[in-house]
């Protein structure tokens, strides 16, 4: 299980995060589990990293928290994405994507 | 930007919310994933367990989500402050010591600081102040060596005549603003009843000139400013609080200075006080000099102060060549007239001699630099103490920087304390100095603890804990681990090169305290010289009572008026029980200004060219020398027969008669000229001469002087000295009420007895030795705490080879004797250095000192021998510590 596993690459994480809350706010636990899930289990958030990345996201005002309920009736804290978080998410996907596009392209050399 | 602010904000401020709301969401996740877990069938234990291992712990992921809120160092900042001030309680013992010393050390600091910041940095609290000059005339030759540097070999006045004051202010450019400033003792009608009060006379520039400007009102124009204008004032802030109740409508009103209503335009600002190197820092009204000055025809009459701005870029050897020219012209437009002028920065006339205080000041930087080596020794005993402890939170994790930065907390927080102690000791220290500070010192009251004053405790107290604290910490950076857990109390090896570290700490502690002991001993030696000065005169049950007479009711004109006065007020307190003689004098001896005149013997005029003799001058009555028990040497005093009608006499003093007719045996019935030094002018003869006495100060020696009879010479202003046998308060106060009675308009201010003008003649000399001594005393203690310290960590380091030695054959008496002596050779380098460091620092203190050399050896010996004797009590307290060691103990501890 854990050999499948992918290591992200530093500030993966954040554009992460912002694009799961980007489509609902999210409690802490779902944001993890819904990149493990979306992934295909590929890519598995460390608990420890996950938390400071919030804040840190929190503290930058991309991403705001309020106390809600969660589906089992149990309070917890919801991260929603504000728009200064938005026009982040869409600056950092595009950055990603050409990144990536151009890693590909590197790799596709024959 | 913003939400990064709110978030620290609420994290500062909701820290201990948003810890909770972190662990909730901790605990929420936690539960999610247990939730998770047993779904997929996990039994519940395994799930919790696997669940946590997931999340890692929650404390690190706390602790990282903290640092990632960017509050973790000021966090670990109030963890690190909270722990040491745990500590702090649970060794009161050493926090007393530590907090005691540097308490000591920072006030005595801060408390000089406060002194200088009130009496140095805001002596000139005007704008561009550094360009404010003071102009005056001299007469004579004067003696250029560069553009800097003049010597004036002639008479320096501190006034030029009117002419010249009209001629600068139209011919200078080096200078931008200047302004007459002359101080005067007015007579004011407050409610009704006299009062004096100083006052100043000024030009219409004057406040422009020290960016001054009125609360109420305005400043003089022009207009104001010159002879025959209606008579206006400016008052001070002060006078009018007091006398029209802080009236915003004050102005417009009036106020009656020497029986001439004023109309009062204009008031200054509380924080405006006369510069008080023209003596105008006591001025409490102010009135167009235009008004007052007479126009002089002879240039070389000089009566105005002149203060002045020099314009930008110019410099005061630039202003002096412009002035020399200015001089040299006015010198052909008036022939026979020799006034020339000299220019000087107001702030060095202001500040004047501040060596004592700079001085002062460095000695309180030494003895808070020894204060610091005290409190790093006790910090350093303790580290070895606490090496353990520290070697254990290392090994639990905690990083070696974290250690050393919770140390450096620790000693700040000590530090703080030490400060908060200080400034508490700085405000009574700055009552003392206020208490202790002689008359004269005119800005005493500018000294007083502010924010600045606050500011500089508050980063001396920062400086020392890095100081004493930085040691330790690095050590603890440094730290073996295995080591510090191995070697628990201490051992033989603990700290080993510490010791080298705390030997030189004893020695420099003991160098500093000698230098500040050997200052400290020459100024009360000097003191101690001083006050048992041969004054020349007795000063004991001698009374004084300064009679200025106003202008308007005794004029110029009719100086019968004045001899009547003064021959009414003498004969009356002649006739008071217990008076035995009663006398007057113009400038009374300490205390007192003096006229100055030309003088040459008979016959021997000055050749051209030659500058004639110029010597102070004094008016006296009868019977002045033996109120004041000043010896004659030959001839008599003055009598009824020198007369306004009568040819000129005067009595002399020995140096005038030395000088003048030097080799002769007597001198009574010789002439000389005075004032006016010409064939054709009328001759002044001996009738008398005195012992010479310390008329001005009492370190100066004797020089020649000249006293001349009231009767033939009429005053308006004089001293009145009285020798009596009564109680000097109720005879002072017979004094006051008895001059009333013969006119109750004179403004009695100034009086007192010549006792105590001799004690404030000593004030600064005593200010200085008292401030010095306790100082230096100080020093010594810590020097000695010190070298204690020390002596008896190295007799606990070294028990056991104290038992050894004792085991091995070595008597108690031997251990006692050899610690003793490591203590003394400690001791002894740092007396060789400090006498060394000693003889550079009292070449510093050479110009104070009155009496004694700054190498004199009898005070270098005696206090060597003193910080032997104290050093050596030091060093037996833990020697005998030594000599009680058990060595069956020891053996049997190890």
């Amino acid at each position: 299980m854990t050999d499948s596993r992918l290591d992200l690459p530093q500030g993966t994480l954040d554009l992460l995060i912002l694009k799961t809350v980007a489509l609902e706010p999210q409690h802490g636990w779902a944001i993890a589990e819904r990149i493990r899930q979306v992934s295909s289990e590929l890519l598995q958030v460390q608990q420890g990293s996950l938390y400071p990345a919030l804040h840190r996201l929190e503290r930058r005002g991309w991403i705001k928290a309020r106390w809600g309920a969660s589906d089992n009736n149990r309070k917890a804290k919801f991260y929603e994405l504000t728009r200064a978080g938005k026009r982040q998410l869409d600056a950092d996907a595009a950055n990603w994507r050409a990144l990536a596009g151009a890693v590909g392209q590197i790799l596709d050399m024959s | 930007m913003l939400s990064d602010l709110w978030y620290r904000f609420r994290a500062l401020v909701f820290g201990s919310r948003m810890d909770r709301e972190l662990d909730q969401e901790l605990q929420f996740h936690l539960e999610q994933e247990i939730e998770k877990l047993r779904r997929a069938g996990v039994p519940q234990a395994d799930a919790e367990r696997r669940a946590r291992l997931s999340l890692g712990g929650v404390a690190q992921v706390a602790e990282h989500v903290r640092d990632a809120r960017g509050l973790g160092a000021f966090d670990r900042l109030t963890q690190d402050a909270r722990y040491a001030l745990r500590v702090l309680r649970r060794t009161p013992a050493f926090t007393l010591a530590v907090v005691l010393t540097l308490g000591v050390g920072i006030g005595a600091t801060t408390t000089m600081f406060a002194v200088i910041d009130g009496l140095i940095f805001r002596a000139l609290p005007y704008p561009n102040a550094d360009r404010l000059v003071q102009i005056g005339a001299t007469f004579g030759p004067v003696q250029v060596d560069s553009p800097a540097v003049r010597r004036y070999l002639g008479t320096v006045l501190s006034s030029i005549s009117t002419i010249d004051f009209d001629a600068i202010r139209s011919r200078s450019q080096a200078l931008e603003h200047v302004a007459g400033a002359r101080g005067v003792a007015l007579t004011a009608t407050l409610a009704g009843e006299p009062r004096g009060i100083s006052g100043a006379a000024v030009s219409a520039s004057f406040f422009d000139l020290l960016g001054a400007h009125p609360i109420h009102g305005a400043g003089f124009t022009a207009a104001h400013d010159r002879l025959g204008a209606e008579p206006v004032a400016v008052l001070s802030y002060g006078l009018w609080q007091e006398h029209f109740g802080s009236d915003p409508q004050a102005v417009g009103r009036s106020i009656t200075l020497d029986q001439i209503p004023h109309v009062v335009i204009g008031v200054l600002p509380r924080s405006f006080r006369g510069p008080d190197a023209l003596e105008l820092g006591e001025a409490q009204v102010f009135i167009p000099i235009g008004r007052v000055l007479r126009t002089e025809t002879d240039r070389d009459n000089t009566s105005v102060p002149v203060l002045a701005r020099l314009s930008a870029g110019r410099d005061v050897p630039s202003a002096l060549t412009e002035l020399d020219g200015v001089a040299a012209s006015l010198a052909k437009e008036h022939p026979g007239s020799s006034a020339k002028f000299w220019v000087e920065s107001l702030s060095k006339k202001t500040i004047g001699d501040s060596r004592s205080l700079w001085l002062l000041f460095g000695a309180v930087c030494v003895l808070l630099v020894i204060a610091c080596a005290n409190v790093a020794n006790l910090f350093m005993v303790r580290a070895t103490e606490r090496t353990r402890e520290i070697a254990v939170r290392v090994a639990m994790g905690a990083g070696r920087g974290r250690v050393a930065r919770q140390l450096l907390t620790e000693s700040a927080v000590f530090g703080l304390a030490g400060g908060a102690l200080g400034l508490l000791l700085a405000w009574g220290g700055v009552q003392v100095f206020a208490a202790l500070a002689p008359t004269g010192l005119a800005r005493v009251d500018n000294v007083a603890l502010d924010l600045r004053v606050f500011a500089f405790a508050l980063a001396l107290s920062l400086i020392a804990s890095v100081f004493f604290g930085l040691a330790p910490a690095r050590d603890a950076a440094r730290s073996d681990i295995a080591n510090g857990l191995r070697d628990a109390a201490g051992s033989l090896t603990a700290g080993k090169p510490r010791v080298h570290l705390r030997r030189a700490l004893v020695v420099g502690q003991t160098t500093l305290a000698l230098v500040l002991l050997v200052c400290g001993g020459l100024l009360v030696n000097s003191l101690a010289r001083l006050a048992r000065v041969e004054l020349g005169f007795d000063p004991s049950n001698v009374a004084y009572l300064d009679v200025p007479l106003p202008p308007r009711t005794y004029p110029a004109a009719a100086p019968e008026k004045r001899t009547a006065f003064f021959s009414e007020l003498l004969s009356r307190v002649q006739a008071t029980a217990g008076v035995t003689s009663a006398a007057l004098i113009t400038g009374r001896p300490l205390g007192g200004g003096n006229f100055v005149t030309s003088i040459a013997a008979e016959g021997r005029l000055p050749q051209p060219g030659e500058q004639p003799l110029r010597v102070p001058f004094h008016v006296v009555s009868s019977r002045y020398f033996e109120t004041l028990a000043i010896p004659v040497i030959e001839g008599r005093d003055f009598d009824n027969a020198d007369t306004a009608q009568a040819p000129g006499t005067a009595i002399v003093s020995r140096a005038f008669a030395g000088r003048l007719w030097p080799g002769e045996r007597s001198v009574v019935g010789k002439r000389f000229w005075m004032g006016r030094v010409a064939a054709d002018a009328p001759l002044t003869t001996v009738v008398g001469v005195v012992e010479d006495i310390r008329h001005y100060r009492l370190e100066e020696d004797s020089q020649p002087m000249l006293y001349r009879a009231i009767a033939q010479l009429p005053q308006r202003q004089s001293s009145m000295v009285v020798r009596h046998q009564n109680q000097p308060a109720e005879m002072l106060q017979t004094l006051r009420r008895t001059t009333w009675q013969v006119d109750g308009t004179v403004p009695l201010e100034r009086y007192g007895t010549m006792d105590g003008a001799v004690r404030a003649a000593l004030g600064e000399p005593l200010l200085g030795a008292v401030l010095f001594g306790t100082f230096s005393a100080i020093a010594v203690g810590f020097a000695c705490v010190g070298l204690y310290g020390t002596l008896a960590w190295l007799v606990r380091a070294r028990r056991r080879e104290m038992g050894i030695r004792l085991a091995l054959g070595a008597t108690a008496p031997d251990l006692v004797r050899m610690i003793i002596r490591q203590g003394l050779r400690l001791a002894a380098i740092g007396i060789a250095l400090g006498v060394v460091a000693a003889a550079f620092a009292s070449s510093l203190l050479s110009p104070l000192l009155y009496g004694v050399g700054a190498g004199d050896v009898p005070t270098f010996v005696a206090v060597a021998a003193l910080m032997v004797i104290v050093a050596a009590l030091a060093c037996y307290l833990p020697a005998r510590r030594a000599g009680r060691v058990d060595p069956a103990e020891i053996l049997r501890d190890s």
